[in-house]
């Protein structure tokens, strides 16, 4: 893990250019713009406690995007407890000290809220708003007031977990991606909590109590494991002195992140037959990679490229133009921790996934013995380029891709380093990546089959 | 940034017979080119439905002077996708590009529509690519409850075809089928297209030159009839996947369209009930109070002509019958007594303060202007909308709903296990388990 060294940089970092004055009395750095695609520039700030702010100046729509990335996911859950980072995150729009339960909603959608929703994953929980511009100040207090005076009643949290199993019912039980997904991580994974869902086991959610939340709020919800990204028509000085006033009085946990367990290397090939209910058989094949935060994160989105990105990708070629399947993709589940590269492939009726398989095997042989040609690397490069600006045509848009990264590998900033990379990748390194990676013995393959 | 170096211009055109609009926009250097044909599965003739579908995604397999591998190839170079969509009363070919390709881009889009080569191989793996994906849908219930609904729903009416069309009649297609059906759509009269991004209007002459040039057809499409069908009474419809641990359930009567002066009363008065509010009341009493679904909504398909009008969510099995019957009383109350001033003030509040994000990005801007052509709206309907709502009371929305709720020629219909659900749903709802029809989920 780098996180401690980049951690160390920041700090000392900081205290060189921590500003003066009243408006920056809690304010740890404060980085200059620094320009993101286009025309937009982003603003970084640390707060002493250590909340992090991030500000992207979009004034083409009189409204904002308002994002909280928080640095907690399923891996900070324990067997037993599988689900509470996500049952939790439902419990977020209940009452504070201040709202009593709804007040918040009511609130939000009077003042013209726009997609509110909240999502966890295994690294992260984000919050997310957007809302005309004359309403910041409403969701920074809002926002400030959740993130330490929540309030877990016992009702509340009953109901709100049955809610949760509807909402796992429906994502897993009764969906064949969704059980294959499932399967995939817990098959691939065996000792990190990359292996349990990130929506929980039944069994764990009927056992959890409103005092788990309570627990879970206590031990990890605070500024410093925080990321506030703003993204439309706002003045960023303005935006700094209300965030600072709201927030910069909040006390840091600093909870240690603990023992988290990291996966031993997987030495032999893992095989599994799923039953579902489907017509037509599916294929999911897995290859451990590397953490995201790794140098070799922009080879993998080139193979992605190469392999299953456009119409005219290997895969595309081998697979659905030959009428052997309907849809063919893959791509890098890159994580804090090592992740999974993903190929996966619905089958045309009659054809057989292990018959995918080996094509794919092949288009992967292919391109462990010989190097990819300078006009393909083109192709995918111009298609890399063009789906990291459709990344940012939206403030949501823009504000998720500022909080992914600053989340998930300390500073936003790698996200732009990505792309830089991505556009510096040769062929040899393309060669080098898939050899070390890409092993068959190593891999972890499920067969979507139709149930008797 | 600056405001000065948005450039933000709306420029809308007719001197072609296609009608032309676009909008310039800085701030990406991506473009956005929308090509949209009235006409969509509703114009499947009987027993060929999904050949609107066949023929738009044909397009892009091949014209007369590229196969359907250099058209991806040129694609993938240029940083550019184009992707088709079948909706009901239109179709889509939507296009995205890297600005910098904005001139060859336009030029195989031209090709595209204008010589497309409808191969017979392409066709057959075409053909056997959608059925396989038509089986695929199957998996997803909440995908199956939409289109098996409204099969039943409009049996005999253009709005009953699927707008990826029926595995049979799929099968039974030939190139032919397509060809005449591409002859029938593309008339350039009825063309839209709708641009953004960043690039100047000019860059598009030529293009539209082109297409008037070489498009020539005159042909008609069908209106669509009115539905005159309706649900009589309370009908009950399993739609039976097996193994199912929660059932996806859609309860719709017919619903209304954009000429009734009462719609805006009606959206309101939706967003109230189960519009796309957390605090909706279907939301509050179904999902906060009970615990019963994990979401929870009501909301408006809108046609030329009327088409429904629905509520959804989705219980676990046990919680179904419980559930069906108290958004059967939740329906039945709104027709009685309307939403309250209190509900009435907050989805006033809500509508109109929101109204900005209807119209924030040129990709919205775009899609409004597609509906508002398509079914002949006023041009900013859309942006409009806050200022009708605005306007209304609650005394007008309750009148409305009195009159457009219809408690009682309602369809229930679910995609669930019959052997679970079907005696527990009839005694739930006090019918004979006979009344309640059951119908396989595949089609």
């Amino acid at each position: 893990m780098q996180k401690f060294p980049l951690l160390l940089l920041l700090t000392l970092t900081s205290l060189a250019i921590t500003s003066c004055g009243h408006q920056a009395q809690n304010i740890k750095s404060d980085s200059s713009a620094k320009n993101v695609a286009g025309n937009f520039e982003v603003k970084r700030v640390q707060f002493k406690n250590g909340l992090k702010l991030l500000i992207l100046k979009d004034p083409s729509s009189p409204t904002f995007a308002y994002q909280t990335w928080f640095n907690i996911g399923s891996r900070n859950e324990v067997i037993g407890k599988t689900g509470l980072a996500h049952l939790f995150e439902h419990m977020m729009f209940k009452g504070t000290k201040n709202h009593k339960e709804g007040e918040f909603d009511s609130i939000l959608e009077q003042a013209g809220v726009e997609g509110e929703n909240a999502f966890t994953s295994n690294d992260h929980t984000v919050y997310v708003q957007e809302l005309p511009k004359e309403h910041l100040d409403l969701i920074i207090n809002l926002e400030s007031d959740r993130m330490v005076n929540l309030l877990v009643n016992d009702e509340s949290f009953k109901t709100e977990r049955e809610v949760v199993q509807n909402e796992r019912r429906f994502r897993k039980e009764n969906s064949a991606e969704g059980t294959l997904y499932q399967t995939m991580f817990e098959t691939a994974f065996t000792e990190s909590p990359y292996h349990w869902p990130v929506i929980g086991y039944e069994q764990d959610l009927n056992l959890m109590t409103a005092q788990d939340a309570r627990d879970f709020y206590e031990k990890f919800y605070s500024p410093d494991r925080a990321t506030i990204v703003v993204v439309g028509d706002v003045n960023e000085n303005e935006v700094i002195k209300m965030v600072e006033k709201a927030y910069g009085s909040l006390q840091p946990k600093n909870t240690p992140d603990g023992d988290i367990k990291r996966d031993v290397e997987q030495t032999a090939q893992k095989r599994k037959k799923v039953p579902l209910n489907i017509q037509s058989e599916k294929l999911w094949m897995a290859y451990k990679i590397p953490e995201a935060n790794h140098p070799d994160t922009p080879v993998f989105e080139v193979i992605q490229g190469i392999l299953s990105d456009g119409m005219n990708s290997r895969l595309n070629r081998a697979l659905v133009n030959t009428g052997i399947a309907t849809s063919v993709s893959s791509g890098s589940f890159s994580m804090r921790d090592p992740g999974i590269y993903v190929f996966m492939a619905d089958l045309q009726k009659g054809k057989s996934a292990s018959l995918a398989e080996s094509i794919i095997l092949r288009e992967i042989e292919k391109l462990k013995n010989k190097p990819i040609t300078e006009e393909e690397l083109v192709r995918v490069k111009s298609l890399l380029k063009f789906h990291f600006y459709e990344k940012l045509t939206t403030a949501s848009g823009k504000a998720h891709f500022l909080g992914e990264f600053e989340t998930a590998y300390g500073n936003f900033d790698a996200g732009l380093n990505l792309q830089k990379e991505i556009m510096k990748v040769t062929p040899e390194r393309v060669n080098q990546v898939i050899n070390q990676y890409f092993e068959t013995k190593k891999m972890t393959v499920l067969t979507g089959v139709p149930k008797k | 940034m600056n405001l000065l170096s948005i450039l933000i211009s709306l420029v809308s055109t007719s001197v072609f017979a296609s009608d032309f609009s676009f909008e310039a926009d800085h701030s990406l250097p991506l473009v956005y080119v929308n090509v949209v044909m009235k006409g969509g599965a509703t114009q499947d003739p009987d027993g060929k439905n999904g050949v609107t579908d066949l023929m738009t995604k044909l397009m892009l397999r091949g014209t007369k002077q590229k196969t359907k591998q250099q058209i991806d190839q040129t694609l993938d170079q240029l940083g550019a996708e184009i992707d088709t969509e079948t909706r009901a009363e239109y179709v889509v070919l939507r296009g995205s590009v890297l600005s910098e390709n904005i001139v060859p881009f336009l030029s195989l889009l031209e090709e595209i529509i204008t010589t497309p080569s409808f191969r017979p191989t392409e066709f057959e793996k075409l053909k056997k690519e959608q059925i396989s994906e038509i089986y695929d849908q199957l998996n997803n219930d909440q995908k199956l409850i939409r289109t098996r609904y409204d099969q039943i729903f409009f049996q005999g009416h253009p709005y009953s075809k699927a707008n990826f069309g029926k595995v049979k009649d799929i099968q039974s297609l030939t190139a032919s089928d397509v060809q005449n059906q591409y002859k029938r759509i593309f008339d350039q009269s009825r063309m839209l297209v709708l641009a953004a991004g960043d690039t100047a209007e000019t860059s598009f002459k030529s293009f539209l030159s082109d297409i008037n040039q070489k498009q020539n057809f005159k042909t008609s499409i069908d209106p669509i009839p009115a539905f005159t069908n309706p649900p009589q009474g309370l009908r009950v419809v399993i739609i039976d996947k097996p193994e199912r641990t929660q059932t996806q359930i859609v309860i719709a009567q017919q619903g209304t369209n954009f000429q009734n002066p009462s719609l805006d009363a009606l959206q309101l008065a939706n967003f109230a009930f189960g519009g796309g509010s957390f605090l909706s009341r279907l939301m509050i009493e179904l999902r906060v109070k009970r615990g019963w679904t994990y979401g929870a909504g009501s909301a408006f398909k809108m046609g030329s002509q009327a088409h429904t009008w629905r509520v959804s969510f989705f219980p676990k099995n046990g919680d179904t019958p419980p559930a069906i019957k108290e958004a059967l009383k939740l329906i039945k109350d709104l027709h009685d007594h309307g939403i309250t001033q209190e509900e009435f003030d907050a989805a006033k509040r809500s509508m109109v303060n929101s109204a900005g994000f209807n119209y924030n990005t040129p990709s919205k801007r775009i899609e409004n202007m597609l509906v508002e052509k398509i079914f002949g709206l006023p041009a900013g309907y859309h942006k409009d909308m806050a200022k009708r709502i605005q306007d209304i009371t609650l005394a007008e929305a309750n009148a409305a709903l009195k009159v457009f709720i219809q408690p009682d020629h309602l369809m229930v219909g679910l995609v669930g296990t019959a052997s679970i659900s079907k005696a527990a749903i009839a005694k739930e709802l006090a019918i004979p388990e006979q009344k309640i029809e059951v119908v396989n989920y595949s089609f």
